[in-house]
Parts: structure tokens; C-alpha cells; sequence
């Protein structure tokens, strides 16, 4: 029974902690570079993560199924052909059915076949863990990645562009342009910087401090309560103390 | 976390080291071929499943740019490049059935031309045809990745297309000058290729047409060439200019065609006057194939002794009777084109009620330098106008100036900025002088074509000018170096207008 709530608990761990604790572009600091450029627009960011996902699950489960038949001497070659179908297979999936992100993306979309994340997932885990765990692992990767673009994508889309546009880049979805800082020309407080690259840069310097600034507070808070504890045992083994030397 | 680090299957451990190295090495490239085969198998399915969907959406892309030049545009032909041409790459036939058999236009290609340190501009061009003329269709940009796209998209491209003339053609000053001069080339090219290969390329020996009809009156040989729509045999319309500015038209050829069976027959045919009153000029045969082309040649000789509309009244058959309608054709299009563009047409912005203009005085190199703001002024030509048609009492006398400034600005303005302002401008106005020599007034000045930056501020302190405006006004106007070349093309005239 320990062993099974430790066995669940450690597939929540592999789900749950690329998501928030070790996430990928915002803790590791990892994927950064597609992660600036596609960040222009929340729909094309959407479809860099619903890709990204796609190539990360499909190339961990794939590696992690082949991880005994694989010859360790050409793991990386093997793992690089894995992963780069998968690319090819969701470049050539984007390019008939949702052609405005193909273009979108452009070049990103090839250069995940050498994206850290994805290649880094199958050296450190799917190759020495079974299918579910690497499926779990890829998964809270892959959310962890698309919430990370989320972010910085409403951001730059909102200050950049003082809009909210849907429907540009997904065909399915109906045209909808939403105001938020640009109302009219003349009504226009939106700041075209962060629809540039340096906007981007600048979004992920917040994003980054205000994570860095959360990380500290919980570790003072953490050094608070072991400095209450530590004070409290003293308090009682004086107390004991105390008590022996009255007996 | 549970990390199975099992690694006893794999080939390289101990109990499969025992085999022989090769049988190792074999089983490592098999299974990597393996890989490599199951992949190939999985992206060749499926590309078999997406590939016609891809293409699909290519061509839907495609022929959203081909619509944009040929709105009814259905299917186009295959590509067929084009060899030794610096602009083009390729042209398709425009098709408006999918069938294509409705022939509706050619669609040029061109390469992806180098702006310049600027960009680049891709564009594909409409050429049609009327008869055997090139008509100009609309330019749609595949690539501009110009850095000063948006001048030049509404500058340049967006009154083309309103419009695709000869004369929105040649409007490339328009603050994207680099640009559009591009584009200019790339729609010529584009021209010129129809014309060679599915239009009339024949080419009319314009210096010896000129010369039989201009004869010693021939001042400029400054031409520019428009090809004309919606005529029956008149083709082209060369127009003469008086100077280099390319402004103010000295007179005009039209030629025409006639073509009919083996019969044929090319005439040129010079006018000036206005569009109501045509002046005729003299004609030249370039070439007749007509069985009466000894009657013809002769008639021509006649005509030439006294050209004018009624010389035709006897040429009422056979080829003379065609060469009637073919002059008539080229006076409508001359009429039709507004007439003679001449100088003097302008007059009147500037001199009210004068009754009579001098023949023109033609100066050579009559310029004035202002170095502190980089203008250099030219005199081109001046006439006096008179209140008497006799021409006994000089009204004033009008110059034609240029004014050209080539000068970087160092934005005193604005301390930290780093690159200075490169104002290039181009502007030809008139000056209307009268009065006293040693202290003329300024009748008024009149803007004939203007290319700077400031269009509007300088074109409406121009027109607008009187003589209560003095040069250090010019000071904040938005166009300071520009007027300040303004006044010393005005110090010029005023010093021709002393005898200077």
C-alpha cells in the first residue's frame, strides 16, 4: 500500500513540477529563443505549445518504448531521427491544416528538432523511465512550456498591440478583435516596443524577477519557520532541562 | 521518484560484448536503419495524406495575388522563365475560366531585386493588350521588406494600381524615390517583354521621323514615349520637351498603324496647340505596303507643302482614304491627352489678362550656387508677356527655374541626433517679374513640379507668394532649406530680369 501511494505520488511529482516548480522556460531557462519570437501574438503562442506538446509527448514515449532496443552507442543520432520525424510530422500537419501558423512560426517550427527541452527530456529521462513516467514527465514539460508562452504572449499581444485578436491564426475559431488599450487611432495607449523583440525581452525580465522575488519570499518564510522551530525545541529542551534539575 | 536505470538489455552489455564485433556493429546500423526506415515510411504516408492539401493552398494563395492584378483571374498557364533579363524571372497567361481558354492578360514575375541597402521588393506585374498594344495592368508585391515601406506602398504602389498609366508609371519621386524606381524598371522590363514577344515591336526610326516633320525647328531631342489605349490606329505618342526638366512639352509625335490583309501602312504625324485647338504638323510614311503607295507618297508630299486638317478633303479613297482616319485617330488622341503641355499654358496662374507671349529666351547656363543650404538654381528660359496682342507694351516677364538641393541637414534642432537630415529635392516654378529693373516686383510664382520632402509647404509658399514675404521668414516654416533655395532661384531671375 506505501508503495503504491509512493508510486502515485511520484507521477503527480513528474506531472506537476515541470508545470510550475522546474518549469522549463521560466526556471530551467530553457527554450528561450522560440519562446521570444512566437510570443507576438496568444494564438500563435497557443500553437507553438499544442506542437511543441505533440513533438515533446510523442518523441519521450516513443524513446522511452526503445530504451532497451536502442545501442547506447547511437542513442542521440537515434533519439535526433525520433524527434525530428515528429517535427516533420507536425510541420507537414500545421502546413495543410492551420497554414497561417506554419507561416507564423516559420523557421522556430524546424528548430525544435534541436530545442533543449525536447532533446534534454529524452537524454535525462525517457530513456532511463518507463512509458507512463516519460509520458507524465513530456506532458507537465510540454503545459509548463505552453503556460510559460501563454504569459508572455497576453502581455506582448495587449501592450504591444492594444488588442486581443483571435481567429488569425486558427481557421476554425471566428475573426474577433477585442480592445484593450487601442480603441480608435486616436485612442490608441498601446506600446508598439513590446511587439518587438525587445519587448519580448523585456516581458521575460519581469516574468523572471517577480518568480525570483516569489522564490525568495518562500525561502525567508521557509528559514522563518525553521528558525521558529529550532527556537521552539530549544525552548522546550530548556524547559525539560529545567524540570529534571527541580526533580 | 522511481528511475529504472536498466540498461541490462542493451547491446553493449556484458553478455552481448561476447559476440563476435561485427555481429555488434551490424545489429547497431540495423536498428538504426531501422529507425531511420520507420520513419521515412510514417512521413512518406503522410505526406501523401497532407501533400495535396498543401499544394492546394498554395495555389488558393497564389491565385489570391493573381486576382489581385486580374480580379476575374480563374487559372493561369505554367510558368515559363525568361533567360537574360536583370528584372524578371518568369510570366504565366492569365486565364478567366479554369478551362483556360479566355485569355485575359500575361502575369511577369520578377526577381527579387536588392534596393539598395534598403530591402528588397518581389513583385509580379499585369500586362494585357489592345490590339497590338501593351496595356499596364496591376502590381501586386510578393516580397517588401523595404525599411521605408509604407511611403513606399502609399506613395508609389497604391496610385499605380488606382491607376496604371504611363504617368502614374513615372511618379517616383514620392519619397521612396529608390524604390519605386525599382518597381518602375521591373514594370517597364515587364512592358517591354510583351511587347517583343506577343505585341507590335516594331519601332518607328524616331530621330528621322522627327526631322522630316520637325525639321530645323527640332530643338530638344528630350522624349518620352506613352503608349495609348482605346484608338484605332494611333500606338504611341512620343512627347518633345524644351529642356532637361522634363517639363513643358515642345511639340508631339503620334504614330499610327494601319493593317489590313498584306495591306499595311505606318505614319507618324507631329501637333502642337491645345486640346481645342490642334496645330497639325507634317507627316512621315515609316512604311506602306498598299498597292497605291506611289498616290500615297505623292498626297504626303502635298500635305507636308501645307499640313492642316483640310488637306484631307481630297483623300476620299483607296489608301489615302485609310490615311485620313489614321490622322484624324492620332488628332483625337492628341486632343484626348489634354493637348501640348506647354510652359506657357501656365502663364495664367501667375499674369492675368495678358494679351500675347514673346518667343522665348533660351539661356545656357545661367545658375546661381547658395552653398550654406546646399541649392544650386537654374535659369531655364524667360518670356515676356504683353497687355496688347501687337506686343507694344511689356506686361512682365516670366522665367522658368529649377532649383535642385542635395545638402545634409545637421538637425540643429535636435542635439542628439546622430544622423543628419539628407534633404534631396527638386523643384521647377515660375517668377513672374514686372516693374522697375533695379526693384521688381514679384507678380507671383507658380510651382510646375515639386519633389521634396516638404511638398505641401513649399508648393503653398510658392503659390501663394507676394511681396510682402521676406527670405528670413522662410525660418520655421517646416521647410527652411528648401525656401531658402527657393530665394535664390528668385535672386537669379531677379538679376536676368536687370540684364544681368
Amino acid at each position: 500500500m506505501a508503495t503504491q501511494t509512493s508510486t502515485r505520488g511520484q507521477h503527480k511529482q513528474n506531472f506537476l513540477n515541470p508545470i510550475w516548480k522546474a518549469n522549463p522556460l521560466f526556471v530551467l531557462l530553457l527554450g528561450t529563443c522560440p519562446a521570444l519570437a512566437v510570443t507576438t501574438s496568444i494564438e500563435q503562442a497557443i500553437g507553438m505549445g499544442i506542437l511543441f506538446t505533440i513533438v515533446l509527448v510523442g518523441s519521450s514515449v516513443l524513446i522511452s518504448l526503445l530504451r532497451k532496443i536502442i545501442p547506447e552507442e547511437v542513442e542521440t543520432p537515434a533519439y535526433i531521427i525520433i524527434i525530428a520525424t515528429f517535427v516533420t510530422i507536425v510541420k507537414m500537419l500545421s502546413e495543410a491544416f492551420v497554414p497561417a501558423l506554419y507561416e507564423g512560426l516559420g523557421v522556430f517550427l524546424s528548430l525544435l528538432v534541436v530545442n533543449c527541452i525536447v532533446l534534454g527530456r529524452a537524454e535525462a529521462f525517457a530513456k532511463s523511465n518507463g512509458v507512463y513516467d516519460s509520458f507524465l514527465d513530456a506532458l507537465g514539460n510540454s503545459l509548463g512550456y505552453l503556460i510559460a508562452l501563454l504569459i508572455i504572449s497576453v502581455v506582448r499581444e495587449i501592450l504591444g498591440t492594444g488588442v486581443i485578436t483571435l481567429g488569425a491564426v486558427f481557421p476554425f475559431i471566428p475573426k474577433t478583435v477585442i480592445p484593450v488599450l487601442k480603441y480608435s487611432s486616436s485612442l490608441d495607449f498601446s506600446i508598439p516596443l513590446f511587439a518587438r523583440p525587445a519587448g519580448g525581452f523585456i516581458v521575460y525580465g519581469v516574468v523572471e524577477a517577480c518568480i525570483a522575488a516569489h522564490t525568495w519570499h518562500q525561502k525567508d518564510k521557509e528559514m522563518a519557520a525553521k528558525r521558529a522551530a529550532a527556537q521552539a525545541a530549544a525552548a522546550a529542551r530548556a524547559k525539560a532541562q529545567v524540570a529534571g534539575e527541580a526533580k | 521518484m522511481e528511475e529504472t536505470k536498466q540498461n541490462e538489455n542493451k547491446l553493449a552489455s556484458p553478455e552481448k560484448q561476447s559476440k563476435p564485433e561485427w555481429q555488434h556493429w551490424l545489429a547497431v546500423g540495423g536498428i538504426l536503419c531501422a529507425i531511420g526506415g520507420v520513419s521515412a515510411l510514417a512521413l512518406t504516408a503522410l505526406n501523401l495524406v497532407t501533400g495535396p492539401i498543401i499544394k492546394r493552398n498554395n495555389d488558393q494563395k497564389q491565385l489570391a495575388g493573381y486576382r489581385a492584378i486580374y480580379a476575374n483571374c480563374q487559372a493561369v498557364s505554367d510558368p515559363v522563365a525568361i533567360d537574360n533579363n536583370a528584372n524578371l524571372a518568369e510570366y504565366y497567361q492569365a486565364y478567366s475560366d479554369e478551362g483556360k481558354t479566355q485569355l485575359i492578360g500575361y502575369i511577369y514575375n520578377s526577381k527579387t531585386i536588392a534596393v539598395k541597402s534598403y530591402g528588397n521588393i518581389h513583385a509580379m506585374v499585369g500586362i494585357s493588350s489592345e490590339g497590338d498594344n501593351p496595356v499596364l495592368g496591376k502590381v501586386y508585391l510578393v516580397e517588401d521588406s523595404l525599411s521605408y515601406k509604407n511611403t513606399f506602398e502609399t506613395g508609389y504602389v497604391e496610385p499605380y494600381n488606382a491607376n496604371p498609366s504611363d504617368e502614374t508609371l513615372a511618379a517616383v519621386k514620392c519619397g521612396a524615390t529608390y524604390g519605386a524606381t525599382a518597381l518602375n524598371e521591373i514594370i517597364t522590363a515587364a512592358r517591354d517583354h510583351f511587347t517583343a514577344n506577343f505585341g507590335d515591336s516594331f519601332q518607328e526610326p524616331l530621330a528621322d521621323d522627327a526631322k522630316t516633320i520637325w525639321g530645323e525647328d527640332l530643338q530638344q531631342d528630350l522624349v518620352k514615349e506613352t503608349y495609348l489605349s482605346d484608338h484605332t490606329y494611333a500606338r504611341k505618342a512620343y512627347r518633345f520637351f524644351e529642356d532637361e526638366t522634363m517639363i513643358g512639352e515642345w511639340g508631339q509625335l503620334i504614330t499610327t498603324k494601319y493593317s489590313q490583309g498584306s495591306d499595311s501602312i505606318r505614319m507618324t504625324i507631329g501637333f502642337k496647340g491645345t486640346e481645342t485647338n490642334v496645330v497639325w504638323g507634317k507627316m512621315a510614311i515609316t512604311q506602306a505596303s498598299v498597292s497605291d503607295a506611289d498616290a500615297l507618297n505623292a498626297f504626303v508630299e502635298t500635305y507636308n507643302a501645307a499640313p492642316g486638317e483640310s488637306a484631307f478633303d481630297s483623300a476620299t479613297s483607296g489608301s489615302l482614304a485609310i490615311l485620313k482616319d489614321m490622322a484624324l485617330d492620332a488628332k483625337a488622341a492628341f486632343a484626348a491627352a489634354g493637348g501640348l503641355q506647354s510652359t506657357e499654358r501656365n502663364f495664367n496662374q501667375i499674369e492675368k489678362d495678358y494679351a500675347a507671349v514673346s518667343d522665348p529666351v533660351v539661356y545656357s547656363d545661367k545658375t546661381l550656387k547658395n552653398d550654406s543650404y546646399g541649392a544650386k538654381a537654374t535659369a531655364y528660359r524667360s518670356w515676356s508677356v504683353y497687355s496688347d496682342a501687337e506686343k507694344t507694351t511689356e506686361k512682365a516677364k516670366i522665367f522658368k527655374m529649377r532649383v535642385q538641393m542635395d545638402v545634409d541637414n545637421p538637425v540643429s534642432s535636435d542635439p542628439h541626433a546622430y544622423v543628419p537630415e539628407h534633404i534631396e529635392s527638386d523643384t521647377v516654378y515660375l517668377i513672374a517679374l514686372s516693374g522697375e529693373v533695379t526693384a521688381p516686383t514679384v507678380d507671383g510664382m507658380y510651382v510646375l513640379s515639386d519633389s521634396s520632402g516638404r511638398h505641401q509647404v513649399i508648393t503653398d509658399y510658392i503659390n501663394g507668394f507676394d511681396n510682402s514675404k521676406a527670405e528670413d521668414g522662410v525660418v520655421g516654416t517646416d521647410a527652411t532649406y528648401s525656401l531658402k533655395g527657393i530665394w535664390t532661384g528668385l535672386k537669379l531671375a531677379k538679376s536676368l530680369y536687370a540684364g544681368e
